[in-house]
This record gives C-alpha cells, structure tokens and sequence, in this order.
C-alpha cells in the first residue's frame, strides 16, 4: 500500500519536473550572458579556451570558493580520522605484472596531468582535472607497493602554498587599484602559453594543489584499513 | 577598505594556518582572533557608508551581471557586522575551551564557518550564494563531528545526508533558473522574472524552499538540528544557532522578497513557522539533556523570525531582524553557560546540573540571566523583540497567530525557569575544583553587557535597522543599484 | 545513416543496463563497478556532447577516486547486502 502512494506522489513530481524541462530551450544558440561570454572572451582575457576563461576570469570568485571546500573536505577528513601514532598501509603488494608496470606509467601520468593543468588555456582540461590525474597515478603506486611512502609534511606545504599564491594573485589585484582577481598581467597573442595574462598562473596553483589535496585524502584513507 | 575583504583575508589566513601549525601551535590559536579584530575594525568604518548607499562591489573587473558582484548595502551592513563581532567573541571563548587534538584544523573549520556565512550575506549573485552555501555546510558537518565520539559521528552523519539534499535542491533551483532567464545575477534575475511560465517559476520556488529551509529549519525539515547542536562543540553549537541559521533565513527571504512575491508564499511562511514554533518549544520541554533543549528552544525563536518575515510589512520585518540580532547574542550567552555547566558537571543531563549555583555562581548567573533574556521579561533585551513581533503581527490581523505565540513563550518559561530553579534550589550533587577559565568568563561577560545596553536602549538599535528592513522589501531600489552603480 | 544516430541510443542502453546491474546486485563490490561503468559512458556522452572539458572531469574522478572510496568504505562496513 505504501508503495502504491509514493509511486502516484513520483509520478505527480515527475510529471511537473518533465513538464519544467521540456519547456527548456536545449541546442539552441545561447543568449543573455552566455553570448556575451562567447563573443568577448578572445578580445577580454586573451585564452582561447572559452570554458577556462569563464571559470578562471569572468567567475574566478566561485573557483576560489570552490577551491576552498576541496581544502575544507579535506581538513575536515584530517580532524575526524585523526591518529596520532603514524601507522603504515596493511594492503599486501600486488603482483608482478603490476609493480613492473605502474614504475613504468607513474611519471608518465604525472606527466600527462601537468600539461593538461600548465595547458589549460589553450587545450580542454585545466587545474582540477590535471591535479584529479596526478593523483590517480599516485593512487596506482599506493595500491602496487606497500611501502611507497608520500612525505605528508612536504604535501602540507604545498597545498597552503599553492593556495596562498591563488589569494595572493586576487589580493595584488587589490593592492594595485584594480578589483579583486582582475587581470593585472598583459593579455599576450592568444593560442600561445604565455597568454591570458594571470590565467595560467592560477590555473597551475589550482593544479598543485588539487594534486596535493587529493593525494593526502588517499593516503589518509588508506591508512585507516585494518588487516 | 571594501567589502571584498571580508572575504579575502578569512581565506588567506585560512590557507596560512597549516603553514604555521608547522612552526609553533600556539600561534595558530591567535590567528582568527587576529583576523576577526582586523574584520570588526573594517566592519564599522564601513557601516556608516553601507547605511547611506549601497557599495557594491565588482569583483575581476566585469561588470555585472557578466561578472559577480557583493552587494553591501544597509541589510549586509548590519548582518556583517553582526556576524563578525559575534564571531570574535566566539573565538574568545573557545581560546581555552578546545583542547582535543587537532587544534589547528578547528581553527581553520571555525573561521571558514564564519567566513561562508558572511559571504552568504553580502553576495549579489546565486551561483555565489551557492558556493558559500556549500562552504558553510562542508565546515559544519567537520565541526559537528569534531569530538570523535559515537553520538557526534551518527548526528554529522545525519546533518551531513540531509544537507546534501539541501545543497542538491539549491544547485537544481539555479540550475533550472539559469536555463530560462540566461543570467545569473540577483538583480538581473528579479528584471527578468515575469517572463518566466508560471508552472516553471513555482517548481522552482519550492526546490528553494526545500533546499534553504533545509538549513533554516522550518518544520518538517529540521531533524538533524537537535543532534547537531549537541553533539558538536558548545562554541560550535553557538555559531550554528546564531550565525548560521540566521544567514541561511537570510538567503531564503531575499530569494522569495525579490524573486517570488506571491501572497500565498507569504502565507505559507507564517503557517510554517507557526507549527515549528509550537512542535519545537512542546518538544523542548520534554528534553533531558541540556544541549538539546537550548536546540529545540533555538530551532522555536527562528519560527517566530519566519512568522515575522511572511507578515511582510515594514514594522514586521523591522522586528524580525531585531530577534534575530537578539536572539543571536543571548543563544550564544545560553550555549556558553551551558557548556561549562556541562564541563563542570561532568555529564549532558539536566539532573546533573542540581545544585551547581551554589558551587559555580558566575557561571550559573551567566545562564539565568539568558534564560530570563530569553523568555522576554522586562529590562532585558528579548522583551522589546518579542514584543515588536507580537505588534506587528497583530496588527495584520492575525490573532491566532499571536495567540500561539503567547502560548509558547509561556512554555518557554516553564522550560527555562525549571533549570534556573535547579540550578540555584536543589542541593549539591556535584562539586568540581576545576574554575571556569578567564576567557570564557569574560566572552560571556562581553554578551551580557551587550544584552543590557539593548534592552535599555533600543530604540538605538532599530533606528539602524528601519533602512535595512526598506531595503529587504525595497525591489526597485536593489536593481537600480546592483545594475547601474 | 550516421554513426552518431547508432552511437547514442546504444550508449543510452548500456548506462541503463549498467544502472540495473549496480542496483540489483547483491555483492557491493560488482555494484560498485556498476557505477564506475556508468562514469565512464557518461563521459563519453559529454565528449559526444561537444563538451571535452566535463569529460575529462568526469573520467578523471568519476572513474578513479569515487570508485576507490566507496571501496574502502565496503571494505570497512560489510561486502554483502542483507
């Protein structure tokens, strides 16, 4: 009987939630500020890159806010699974073929997730997503070797100063009479690295740390497994 | 000097206190003191320019809507300066109340608490507000389990579920928003609006009423707060029932004032807060464990500010922001009495409590003199609050209402009075050599004093507050400033 | 016809079937590959979607990270439903 009524309420929530979105224009060319965000952003922030010049420049304040409750979540995942005594991961090593390959892909993902963080003006990608791959080919060396150790210290350090450059870049926007996080170096030729003036500085910060970050989190995780 | 800096340095020194926990941990414990001297300072010089004409604010040089920016106008101005004076005090009295290990990441949870809800207030776009919506969530439901033990795990788990709920309804709300009036700022939004299909603009409407009342805690929604309040922290239990809720009530009225001026949205508010009045202040007077009445009883002040709001006329709006600023100083005062009590005393439950007046007199005094602040007697400032409410209510016609309200505050006192009269007439079960530390004695020595001036002189009070209640209901006012500075 | 109108409802169908597999499983492991099979369509049907940005997101954390959590979470509680 329960069922029967919460499958006619589903059905009434459906039936105006499908009614909500057939009325949506989906595929057609956009208007109001996505129109002026694809018209100007060549001539305005110099990155060829239309999504990166939206999430970087025109709405960096969300970034940073974004930015800030990945550091939040994991803070917050360091105070709750709190232990003083350091332990080791007690997960077995892995077998052969896996210990000689992931030696082998480890740089090479390191590798692949800072060009797409350093390129992400100029080719899809950017920070999260170069720091989201650094951190999965970390992820296969923890899960391979048993006693691949990352140095937390050195993390830390990292991660508080990558962030700090991020504020830093908004701040010095301040301090030079500008607004917070404008655009304070020149804008340079687009389709070329050194352009979009501090674009790419942020978006290497955002890279670093959210590397760092996510690292720490696996590592924390990691731990807590018994046997 | 502007109002970006209320945002910019809570993050740079967010970012800064790993770094220094490196070096020296009692360094760490100074820092949000430092940061929140630095916001009162930067709080009042621009207090007097934000009653006047709104600053707003644009941030990375585009100008709105194409970029984001902070409105400071009369209503954030007092909000903010609200926020952060507490948020000092807070800080005071936690200085020497924390001594579980991570003591740096507390600091760190605690000051981006503060800084998402300031940030909730002076935003003038909704993808913003949504951001630090999920800042100030993803801090609280860290601090709620902060104490690792089992009750304060299973409540953040709890508040952790059923806030993601709240963050995925908002994000939809936006998110269907965006989709058909193609901008993205408040002011923007409330221009285009009307050509919105009626069906669309109310689906929308309840998704935001789900997902902020979710953090509100209007009626049906409100399961997580008891746990939450005590299981985490006492300061903790203190910035959440007096800064965060606050914010969030914040963010809902200037959603449904600006966007969604339907009459029967108005009715629906005061019917809300109505029964979450009366379920919450019934429910406080069965509780056993301290915390959880001052919960409940929290939980039963915001439906009164709810009922405030839906009336929406000016005097009642004007009283609504007054409870809330009062509210928000004696819940602080009750839950930092209360969590050295509950120090002292050694367990959460009332009956452990008798007798500690003659034991802890300070401490006790401190926690009468918010019970009484609270129920709305005489010279204290919870009376003209109260009594503003009850006014403007009244004088909308609705008498039922006002009769509830009546009945509630008289089981509120019941409730209240109970523990004050346990606490000063019942003999000694329990005593403690342990004495309250000075800076917990003197954040709530600061509160008191506060309390007093209030409730000797409103009326300096509200003469701020009548601009900022103008502005709340004032829609043309807002779009000419947040389009056209 | 074009490959695309063979590519979408055939894309459709496999999330679909692995959404039914995810949820009627018993043993939570083989669920949770269930969800990361979905990840990894879906991101193709944002690369078909012309949005490259949101497929790599979504391959990078979607496929890897979530799937490595929720793992060590079943590792903590228990493996088998009811």
């Amino acid at each position: 009987m329960r069922k029967v009524i919460a499958i006619l309420l589903l059905a009434v929530v459906g039936y105006y939630i499908l009614g909500t979105l057939l009325n949506l224009p989906f595929g057609q060319k956009a208007t109001g500020v996505g129109k002026y965000y694809l018209d100007s952003t060549i001539k305005e922030t110099g990155t060829v890159n239309t999504v990166t010049s939206i999430v970087v420049s025109y709405r960096g304040f969300d970034t940073l806010g974004e930015v800030t409750v990945l550091f939040l979540a994991a803070t917050g995942l360091g105070a709750i699974l709190f232990d003083k005594k350091g332990k080791k991961r007690s997960l077995q090593n892995a077998s052969l073929i896996v210990k000689t390959s992931s030696k082998m892909i480890y740089p090479l993902t390191v590798l692949l997730g800072a060009y797409v963080f350093v390129h992400g003006h100029l080719t899809p990608g950017g920070g999260f997503q170069g720091g989201a791959i650094i951190a999965t080919g970390t992820l296969l060396m923890f899960m391979a070797y048993r006693s691949f150790e990352t140095n937390h210290t050195a993390l830390t350090i990292i991660e508080s100063l990558a962030g700090l450059t991020f504020v830093s870049i908004g701040i010095s926007g301040l301090i030079w009479g500008y607004s917070f996080l404008q655009n304070i170096l020149p804008l340079g030729t687009p389709n070329e690295l050194l352009s979009g003036g501090i674009i790419p500085l942020i978006y290497i910060a955002v890279g670093f740390k959210v590397g760092a970050e996510l690292t720490t989190v696996l590592d924390t995780l990691l731990k807590t497994i018994k046997g | 000097m502007s109002p970006v800096h209320f945002i910019a340095i809570p993050l740079f020194a967010a970012f800064l206190i790993p770094l220094v926990g490196k070096v020296s941990k009692n360094l760490v414990k100074l820092i949000p003191g430092i940061v929140f001297l630095y916001l009162s300072y930067v709080a009042i010089t621009l207090f007097p320019i934000g009653i006047h004409k709104p600053i707003v604010e644009i941030i990375a040089g585009f100008k709105a809507p194409f970029g984001i920016s902070l409105y400071y106008g009369p209503l954030a101005a007092f909000l903010t300066t609200m926020i952060t004076l507490i948020g000092f005090v807070i800080w005071l009295y936690s200085y020497k109340f924390i001594i579980r290990e991570p003591i740096e990441k507390y600091y760190m949870l605690f000051m981006m608490l503060i800084t998402g809800s300031t940030g909730i207030v002076l935003t003038g776009d909704v993808f913003n507000l949504f951001v630090f919506l999920e800042i100030t969530a993803i801090a609280a439901y860290s601090l709620t389990a902060f104490l690792r033990d089992k009750d304060g795990a299973e409540a953040a788990f709890k508040y952790l579920l059923i806030g993601s709920f709240s963050s995925t309804f908002v994000l939809l709300a936006i998110v269907l928003l965006y989709a058909n009036v193609h901008t993205l700022n408040m002011a923007d939004i409330a221009t285009k609006i009307s050509s919105v299909p009626l069906t669309t603009r109310i689906f929308i409407l309840i998704l935001f009423l789900m997902g902020l009342g979710i953090e509100s805690e209007m009626f049906p929604l409100n399961g997580w707060a008891p746990d939450a309040y005590s299981q985490a922290p006492s300061p903790v239990g203190a910035v959440f029932g007096g800064i965060v809720v606050k914010a969030s009530i914040y963010a809902l009225m200037r959603l449904i004032y600006l966007m969604f001026e339907f009459q029967s949205v108005m009715h629906f508010l005061v019917i809300m807060g109505v029964i979450t009045m009366l379920i919450a202040e019934m429910s406080a007077m069965r509780q056993q464990q301290i915390k959880r009445m001052l919960a409940f009883s929290s939980i039963g002040q915001m439906g009164l500010v709810i009922i405030a709001f839906g009336v929406g006329t000016e005097p009642s709006v004007r009283a609504a922001l007054f409870q809330m600023f009062n509210h928000a100083l004696i819940k602080s005062l009750l839950f930092f009495a209360a969590g050295y009590l509950v120090f002292h005393s050694g367990s959460k439950k009332i009956s452990a409590l008798d007798g500690l007046g003659h034991d802890k007199p300070i401490t006790s005094f401190f926690f009468a003199f918010g019970a009484l602040a609270i129920i709305g007697l005489p010279p204290f400032s919870g009376f003209w609050s109260k009594l503003y409410v009850l006014l403007s209510v009244a004088n909308s016609g609705l008498f039922a209402a006002v009769a509830l309200i009546l009945f509630s505050s008289v089981v509120e006192a019941i409730y209240y009075l109970r523990v004050v009269s346990r606490l000063y007439f019942n003999t000694e079960v329990a005593t403690d050599v342990r004495r309250t530390p000075v800076s917990g004695l003197v954040a709530m020595g600061i509160l008191t004093l506060v309390i007093l001036f209030v409730g000797f002189y409103p009326n300096l009070v509200l003469h701020w507050m009548t601009p900022a209640a103008n502005e709340l209901l004032n829609k043309a006012a807002y779009i000419k400033a947040g389009l056209f500075h | 016809m074009d490959w695309l109108t063979i590519l979408v409802p055939f894309l459709s169908l496999l999330i679909i079937i692995a959404a039914g597999f995810a949820v009627y499983q018993k043993d939570l492991i083989l669920a949770i590959i269930g969800t990361s099979a979905i990840s990894v369509v879906l991101s193709i049907f944002f690369y078909i979607l012309q949005a490259p940005d949101v497929a790599l997101t979504e391959a990078a954390i979607g496929v890897a990270l979530s799937t490595i959590i929720f793992v060590i979470t079943i590792k903590k509680t228990k493996r088998y439903e009811e």
